[in-house]
């Protein structure tokens, strides 16, 4: 066995010099440009097959944007909402016709109101705010889900140290970059999922930029499936479709049941919504403006949300208690874009819309 | 900022950039001093004024030891006192509230603690047992009290291991502050290669392969089986390695591109033949701090075997402590201590039967190696329960796991053939030094190296965060 622990002091006292100026620059150069070669070759293969780079978008992400609205003071301009506002709000557009930095707070399939909550707790939050309110959503304001859970890791976050923010943002920056990190995965499982082993060649139709904003290519998609599966979905209904023998007739049978959705209470309707202009005056106390803006629906979608909530009777009662707010089915221009989901704005129509919308927000001022 | 994030990257390559645009050597050292203090200030920005002040403080002390040498002693006892106490402060004192808290309760006083959330700061056992080892050197007059302050201060805060080490001493890095580097490319892609092969341990060997089977088995022993108890021990005795060892890489490359050299912190570890020589080769910054400045001072192996056993009881106990508050740590070094005084013991017996061959070497190093596992078990473990439950399950005596974990049986087995492969490296490559033996490969080699690394870091790299281990002691 060898020496114990020994009490001598004689080893070597530092690692010496053993490269004597051995090549070691054709190693480190010639492997960073090889590799180099490679990720340029996947990444022009991909583009080739109309693919194009996406973030996550993650709780991570949206700390990160939270973080910023903070900052921006009163130069943000804050949307809140669901992902009817983070796929029809072109923030570029926005950003040179109102002069703002926009900052997109919209949750996918989230309740908005823990981020309006969380906005309105903030004293730093001084930005204008475009809150994407559809009435239905109102009965089910406490709802919990993942929008609790994103404002948790933004508190979170707070509590990390400035390295891994700054890392967060530059991780982002790189995905928002390259498609072979798409969503943040490991490359490996990009390449062999999409060149080696492609189902398809069209690309993905939801795209999230590193500042949030998601555009959805419509044509990517097949419909009507996809609008038909968006139908059943918000019905909350399960109906026998075995029978149908086509996707109109799919569409007749949600169409005929449409009338036994149950209507929303109104007296928790109108409970909510003083809790809900609650927060809103909370945040305007501090001088900034919160605009209600009802993002457009369509077809069985906007027939569904009739049901349940009645726009007269419903969007009646948010605008007599906060006259700053837009309803997009009401408004002529911005009711005429076509939703090829009946839910969602395709991302050819998004900078058009953002201008209707930003002209509608001047009238109201 | 750990290395294995992208904004190390960048740091990195500013610091580089603007390191060799410098052509004043004082200037430079300056830049480095100050982004040590930036890069430190990555993780906190308030706790940069504690390493200033441990820098001063100890600075301060030196000079009055040369210039006061009656004092000596005071001055010594001084600095351990301030620098053991703000130590034990920010480390052990939560521990040191909850016994207290937890005594008084039994002892029937009913004590209520101070609700204070103490936040470690990061690499303060690494930097305080650097500027322990100057003062002690000073006062040994083994080394002269540096004569340049900025030198000193770099010595301190130079990023590279600032935060886990290694632990440089004195003597092995202020002689380098003398001269200017100059740009030398080979030497600094020689630091650089040896940064992706850091890299490729910690990303994909110790994040990637090892660790996400250590967690499910750590996490959960409760719900293992026997087959995957050993494999989260060999996962986790894999992954502390990888870890520790390709961030000691790091360091090392990274202050060779600066022109630096660090001590070499591991020599193929799992490859040691016997509890002693294991030490001599795992954290060895760490294991010589203790042998120099705590053994020796107890007295080392010069007074009598029960004497030497005490000395090593307590030093390995003490090196357990220094990486946590935590009893399970206190276990850990008691079994190294254990282990070592019972190595002694065997050696004294056996040598005469022990022959320098494979036949008895190869055996003597497994079975080194697989106790050296088992006794990670209580380092890893999250409560004496849970290391008892795997330990049990390790034997096959624990109760029938009501879950199934689910381990995804290719990583188990890539955990397996890993460290298989880490092993077999390790036992023949003990006598030969890492460096040498990666600088004697030819250019085309090296090439094929370092790309197949980087291509590997790029395509199954990312998609975890964890930090290096070491950061939390």
């Amino acid at each position: 066995m060898t020496a114990p622990l020994s009490t001598s002091n004689s080893e070597s006292k530092s690692q010496p010099d053993f490269f004597d100026d051995k090549p070691w620059s054709l190693a480190i150069i010639g492997s960073i440009f090889i590799v180099l070669v490679i990720i340029l070759f996947f990444e022009y293969n991909l583009r080739s097959r109309h693919w194009t780079p996406t973030v996550s978008d993650s709780p991570e992400l949206w700390a990160q944007e939270r973080a910023r609205a903070s900052q921006l003071g009163k130069k943000a301009l804050i949307l809140i909402g669901g992902s009817r506002i983070q796929l029809g709000i072109d923030l570029n557009e926005l950003e040179k016709l109102s002069g703002k930095k926009p900052v997109q707070l919209a949750i996918d399939g989230a309740n908005f109101y823990p981020v309006l909550k969380n906005i309105a707790e903030d004293p730093q939050i001084l930005g204008d705010s475009i809150l994407d309110l559809n009435e239905n959503s109102i009965p089910k304001l406490f709802a919990i889900d993942k929008g609790s859970d994103w404002v948790a890791a933004y508190e979170r976050q707070q509590q990390q140290p400035l390295y891994r923010r700054v890392d967060q943002q530059l991780h982002n920056t790189l995905t928002s970059l390259m498609i072979t990190k798409m969503e943040g995965a490991k490359p490996a499982k990009v390449i062999n999922d999409l060149v080696f082993h492609p189902k398809q060649n069209t690309g993905s139709y939801l795209i999230t930029h590193s500042n949030r904003s998601r555009d959805a290519d419509y044509s990517k998609v097949k419909m009507p499936d996809f609008y038909i599966n968006r139908v059943i979905r918000h019905s909350l209904l399960n109906l026998p479709t075995e029978t149908a023998n086509s996707y109109q007739q799919v569409l007749d049978i949600y169409a005929a049941e449409i009338s036994n959705i149950p209507q929303a209470d109104q007296q928790i309707f109108e409970k909510n919504l003083v809790e809900l202009l609650l927060l809103i005056n909370i945040i305007e106390k501090r001088g900034s403006k919160v605009i209600i803006l009802r993002m457009p629906t369509s077809k069985l979608i906007l027939a569904m949300d009739k049901q349940r909530c009645p726009i007269d009777l419903c969007w009646q009662k948010i605008i007599t208690q906060h006259p700053a707010s837009i309803n997009s089915v009401l408004e002529p221009s911005l009711s005429g874009f076509y939703l090829p989901d009946g839910s969602h704005l395709d991302q050819k129509d998004k900078k058009q819309f953002t201008n209707s919308l930003y002209h509608a927000l001047t009238l109201l001022h | 900022m750990p290395f294995n994030t992208y904004t190390f990257i960048i740091f990195f390559g500013a610091v580089l950039l603007g390191y060799y645009s410098v052509p004043n050597w004082a200037l430079r050292k300056a830049f480095l001093c100050l982004c040590g203090y930036l890069f430190y200030a990555a993780w906190n920005p308030i706790f940069v004024t504690l390493l200033i002040f441990s820098t001063l403080f100890d600075w301060t002390i030196a000079k009055q030891m040369a210039i006061r040498p009656q004092h000596k002693k005071c001055l010594l006892i001084l600095s351990i006192v301030i620098s053991l106490g703000l130590l034990g402060v920010f480390k052990y004192g939560e521990l040191l509230i909850k016994t207290f808290t937890n005594w008084a309760t039994w002892l029937g006083w009913q004590y209520k603690a101070p609700s204070w959330k103490i936040i470690l700061p990061v690499g303060i056992s690494f930097y305080t047992f650097q500027t322990m080892s100057y003062i002690i050197d000073v006062y040994r007059n083994k080394v002269l009290p540096a004569k340049s302050f900025l030198d000193y201060a770099l010595y301190v805060s130079f990023f590279p291991q600032l935060v886990a080490g290694p632990i440089v001493r004195s003597d092995e890095f202020l002689p380098q502050c003398e001269t200017i580097k100059p740009f030398n490319l080979e030497k600094i892609s020689f630091g650089l290669c040896l940064l992706v092969i850091g890299l490729f341990m910690k990303i994909i060997l110790s994040d990637g392969i090892m660790a996400p089977v250590a967690d499910i088995i750590f996490n959960t022993p409760a719900n293992a089986n026997t087959w995957q108890a050993w494999c989260g021990v060999l996962a986790f005795s894999g992954q502390i390695f990888f870890d520790f060892c390709g961030y000691t890489l790091c360091a090392i490359a990274a202050a060779k591109t600066l022109g630096f050299n660090l001590p070499e912190n591991f020599r193929a570890p799992y490859g040691s033949i016997g509890f002693a020589d294991f030490w001599q080769r795992w954290h060895i910054s760490l294991s010589r701090w203790l042998r120099d400045y705590l053994y020796i001072s107890l007295g080392g192996n010069r007074i009598s075997p029960s004497r030497t056993a005490i000395n090593l009881m307590i030093t390995m106990m003490l090196g357990g402590l220094w990486h946590g508050a935590s009893w399970l740590f206190l276990l850990w070094g008691a079994i190294h201590g254990t282990l070592l005084i019972a190595e002694r013991g065997c050696k004294y017996l056996l040598k005469p039967y022990y022959r320098n061959t494979l036949f008895f070497n190869i055996p003597l190093s497994l079975l080194t190696t697989i106790i050296i596992c088992l006794s990670w078990i209580p380092f890893r473990a999250s409560s004496i329960s849970d290391m008892q439950i795997l330990l049990q399950t390790l034997i096959g005596i624990s109760t029938l796991p009501t879950t199934k974990l689910d381990i995804d049986i290719l990583i188990a087995e890539m955990v397996v053939i890993t460290f298989i492969a880490l092993f077999t490296w390790h036992f023949f490559r003990r006598e030969r030094d890492f460096f040498q033996l990666i600088n004697q490969l030819s250019a085309n080699v090296k090439l094929l190296i370092i790309t197949s690394l980087l291509l590997i870091i790029y395509l199954f790299g990312g998609g975890d965060d964890r930090a290096f281990i070491y950061f939390q002691f």
